[in-house]
């Protein structure tokens, strides 16, 4: 009974203020008086002042060591072949590789004359581009001198001997390619591969696998591949992984059999050589008017969304694979990603106040996350990341001074934020995008998308 | 140990009042819950509470001399005090808004109706009143919904991506102008007290805009538009009683106060929060002032006998001659207060009840023979007129009950009213509201230095 009365008095001032929370709203009183604060939320669409396409080579050289995630090791590739695209034209690709050392060199193959082993490139087979029914021919040569390859672009080229030490064939359906290498360059390597000692990542510059023929560009599986050194008897073998791999990629024939029927205001972009499109908003998102966003620094423009996207007009991309010439076997999957690059204005904010990453080698460079939902539909700017930049935008200035997006492969269908920003893995596909909406389809372009709540 | 017992209603009380004060935070510090949409022009809407008698008696009694209450609308009275008074209340009210047209809004809210001390320095004769009630509280709260046709996902064979998304714009009132008072009431004669308080106003009313789209995957924006005021005036009040006017016993009384003219200078500001957690980013900050209008109270209160009680009062307000140095100014889109200057209208307020106690007097007499019941009407013509010109009428019914304790001095009050506000001519809206109360009168003698008789 002590607490009776504190009871009773708590439940009397509880229920009194419990109650009040109690509300069955509608939308009666919206229409009393002055109209209430603000609009309604917008949907504004924005498209670039400028679009076009820029050429910038993708980094195709890839490093063992710790300049890059180890798991990287695992999936990178490199190119070999020649395609010829009916949207890009003639593409070809060399790969280039050099050895790692081994540790494990059977006494019998060091002490074997050259003529009783055998020597093969043994790689495996991850990415077609081309005729899947044709045999690309190719040449191995060596490089002359030892060559940086991590992070190299794919316009680098490197020299190599002008005497093929090799030719071999390549069937782009088969998983595991081996190409066969003779025994005079078994010879003539012998002191460098078999002797423990040597320096091989110095003394062993590495090969080119270069086509000679064939319609399809291959590619090879960096962390499985390998040169295997073994006796004629097959009784010991030694295997040499990859130090580093590269590929030097180049467009011989711009303009494919389909790029005449592609419609007006369509580009080709393409990786590896690197066209991507470059996207420019002048700084005029500042506030509405009416139905149309106007330059204003004068009024703060709440945002609710932004989202940045480059569509990818996949249904010409599709068509173009059944322009004459072209056969049924022919084999070219749409991109696994895309990369949104945004070059930062003088003076701007940092590119991690945006949520962006920054390109190591450039300070002006921020690599901008996008959603992977949207492969291969389009290059769509992570919802954050756009609404941080736009929401800027509308109250300071526009932060970047152009956008650029490009192709960029990927190895797995769900990469994370961080992973979406990374450089693509080697590869030579087109895509179409759509640079001018002749039918006023600005649903085609790349664009900006603001949603705003008028103050 | 009953509830009633005297410790009892004096830990009710206090609990009561912790209770209110301490779930409800410092902005909203008087009230919770939602109210009228008229609250969203003027300065909110206006509080007139004086006692927990005078409420239940149609919102007045400035003229009603009383042992039990310190009115607070006539500082005169409090020169009549005998007891050191501790008084709280609180209240709960239900509106049914409807527009003629579609269905209605229903709405609830709780709100603290005062907080008041009072203690005589020289019994009868010198008295000292403090308070703190809510001069007026803003909790309108409405909304539109409406949507965009986003496009949300990426196009494919069967589904071009673009979705309806439905989004709400909550508008929402929270906070009120408080005053805090502090006063002394002396009895020049027999016949004649007046009284004067200082009043102190002070409060942050907040227009909150809120756009809100559930689950998708945008961000919610709320701006809100916030007046921090603060200014002090003063009221002063007199009081005349007559004896045995019309019959033996009887008690006659006028009375009236006279708020004076207030200028209540602060700061207006608007902040813009996004996302989720919202933060707060200031957009604009400006100075300015409002002058609120003088009030004048009036009433006349019969006493017949020691068993009924009857008043008559009136209440009157030139909000006509209110002004504002806040001006319009980008980024605010919009008047302070709401409409301008336009949408307000001079106040006034009349009102009758009448109280009657079996008992008499008669402290033998049972229980409910010494229950006060009380019955009240008022009728107001409100001080805003959002569409500037329609005049906005309150009518309303009150009662009440004022149970005794055991304590002399001091009782719980149960009141109640219904009424209707506004009309539903063109945009406008009514209110169809309800309401009750709960109030703790503690009197004792504390501080007095007890004499043997």
């Amino acid at each position: 009974m002590k607490y009776t009365r504190f009871v009773a008095a708590a439940i009397c001032g509880v229920v009194l203020l419990s109650v009040s929370a109690c509300s069955d709203l509608t939308g009666v009183g919206s229409d009393v008086g002055a109209p209430l604060e603000g609009g309604d939320p917008e949907s504004f669409e924005i498209v670039p002042d400028s679009i076009g396409t820029t050429t910038s080579p993708s980094e195709t050289g890839f490093a063992a060591p710790a300049r890059v995630p180890t798991n990287q090791r695992r999936t990178w590739r490199f190119l070999a072949g020649r395609v010829e695209d009916p949207l890009a034209g003639g593409i070809a690709a060399e790969g280039y590789v050099d050895l790692d050392s081994s540790n494990a060199i059977p006494e019998s193959i060091q002490e074997a004359d050259a003529d009783t082993l055998e020597a093969e490139l043994r790689l495996t087979t991850t990415y077609l581009h081309g005729d899947s029914t044709s045999t690309v021919d190719v040449e191995l040569f060596d490089l002359v001198q030892e060559e940086e390859m991590g992070g190299a672009p794919a316009d680098t080229t490197l020299e190599t001997e002008m005497q093929a030490a090799a030719a071999g064939s390549v069937s782009p359906t088969d998983s595991l390619v081996t190409l066969s290498l003779p025994s005079s360059w078994i010879a003539e390597h012998q002191d460098v591969l078999l002797d423990p000692s040597a320096n091989l990542e110095e003394d062993f510059h590495g090969l080119k696998i270069a086509p000679t023929s064939g319609n399809a560009v291959v590619g090879f599986n960096y962390g499985t591949a390998q040169l295997r050194i073994r006796t004629a008897s097959r009784s010991d073998s030694v295997d040499y992984r990859l130090e580093k791999a590269f590929t030097h990629i180049e467009r011989e024939d711009p303009g494919g059999s389909y790029a005449d029927e592609l419609e007006q205001g369509s580009q080709v972009l393409l990786d590896g050589v690197g066209i991507g499109l470059s996207v420019v908003w002048n700084d005029t998102l500042v506030s509405t008017s009416g139905d149309t966003l106007v330059a204003s620094n004068e009024q703060n423009l709440p945002l609710n969304r932004a989202e940045i996207t480059v569509p990818v007009d996949t249904a010409q991309t599709q068509a173009s694979l059944g322009a004459a010439g072209v056969p049924a076997s022919f084999v070219r999957p749409l991109p696994s990603g895309y990369r949104i690059q945004a070059t930062r204005v003088t003076d701007s904010p940092q590119c991690s106040r945006f949520g962006l990453f920054s390109l190591s080698q450039t300070a002006q460079t921020c690599l901008v996350p996008t959603s992977p939902d949207w492969v291969p539909y389009a290059a769509r700017a992570s919802s954050e990341v756009a609404f941080t930049i736009f929401d800027y935008a509308l109250s300071s200035s526009i932060p970047f001074s152009s956008f650029r997006a490009e192709l960029a492969e990927r190895d797995t269908q769900s990469p994370t934020e961080q992973q979406t920003a990374r450089r693509g893995l080697p590869s030579t596909l087109p895509v179409v995008v759509r640079t001018e909406a002749p039918t006023g389809d600005t649903e085609a372009l790349p664009r900006v998308t603001l949603v705003v709540t008028p103050l | 140990m009953s509830l009633l017992s005297s410790r009892g209603v004096v830990w009710s009380g206090v609990l009561v009042g912790l209770l209110l004060l301490g779930s409800v935070g410092p902005v909203h510090a008087q009230s919770n819950g939602d109210g009228s949409i008229y609250s969203r022009f003027g300065l909110g809407t206006l509080q007139d509470f004086s006692s927990s008698q005078g409420e239940a008696l149609g919102g007045g009694a400035y003229a009603l001399r009383t042992l039990n209450y310190n009115p607070m609308g006539n500082p005169a009275l409090w020169g009549d005090q005998v007891f050191t008074r501790l008084s709280a209340g609180a209240s709960f009210h239900r509106i049914a808004a409807n527009d003629g047209e579609g269905p209605s809004s229903r709405l609830s809210s709780g709100q603290i109706e005062a907080f008041q001390f009072s203690f005589p320095l020289y019994e009868q004769t010198l008295g000292v009143g403090l308070s703190f009630q809510p001069y007026s509280q803003r909790n309108y709260r409405t909304r539109n919904q409406g949507a965009l046709d986003l496009r949300v996902a990426p196009p494919d064979t069967t589904n071009n991506g673009i979705a309806e998304v439905p989004y709400d714009v909550n508008f929402r009132g929270s906070g009120g102008l408080h005053s805090f008072r502090g006063g002394l009431g002396y009895r020049v004669a027999d016949f004649l007290r007046v009284g004067a308080s200082v009043d102190v106003l002070y409060g942050v009313l907040e227009s909150e805009r809120s756009t809100e789209f559930g689950n998708a995957p945008i961000r919610d924006v709320t701006t809100v538009d916030k007046a921090r005021l603060v200014g002090v005036g003063g009221t002063v009040g007199a009081h005349l009683s007559l004896n045995s006017l019309f019959q033996s016993d009887d008690m006659f009384s006028v009375g009236g106060s006279l708020r004076l003219p207030t200028t209540l200078s602060g700061t207006r500001v608007l902040t813009l929060a996004e996302g989720s957690p919202l933060t707060a980013d200031t957009l604009s900050s400006v100075d300015g002032e409002v002058s609120l209008p003088w009030r004048s109270r009036f009433g006349i209160a019969y006493q017949p006998n020691a068993r009924w009680t009857f008043t008559a009062d009136g209440l009157y307000e030139p909000w006509s001659t209110f002004t504002t140095s806040f001006r319009q100014r980008a980024p605010f889109g919009r008047q302070f207060p709401v409409g301008g200057e336009a949408a307000l209208t001079d106040r006034w307020r009349a009102s009758v009840g009448t109280e009657m106690v079996p008992a008499a007097g008669d402290q033998l007499a049972g229980y409910f023979a010494n229950v006060a019941y009380r019955l009240g009407a008022y009728t107001e013509r409100m001080y805003v007129r959002p569409d500037g010109e329609t005049d906005l009428r309150t009518y309303a019914v009150t009662g009440g009950m004022s149970l005794p304790t055991s304590l002399s001095g001091t009782r719980i009050d149960l009141n109640l009213t219904a009424g209707t506000r506004g009309t539903t001519a063109g945009s406008l809206v009514k209110d169809n509201f309800y309401g009750f109360s709960l109030h703790v009168n503690f009197g004792e003698r504390w501080f007095q230095e007890r004499r043997l008789r």
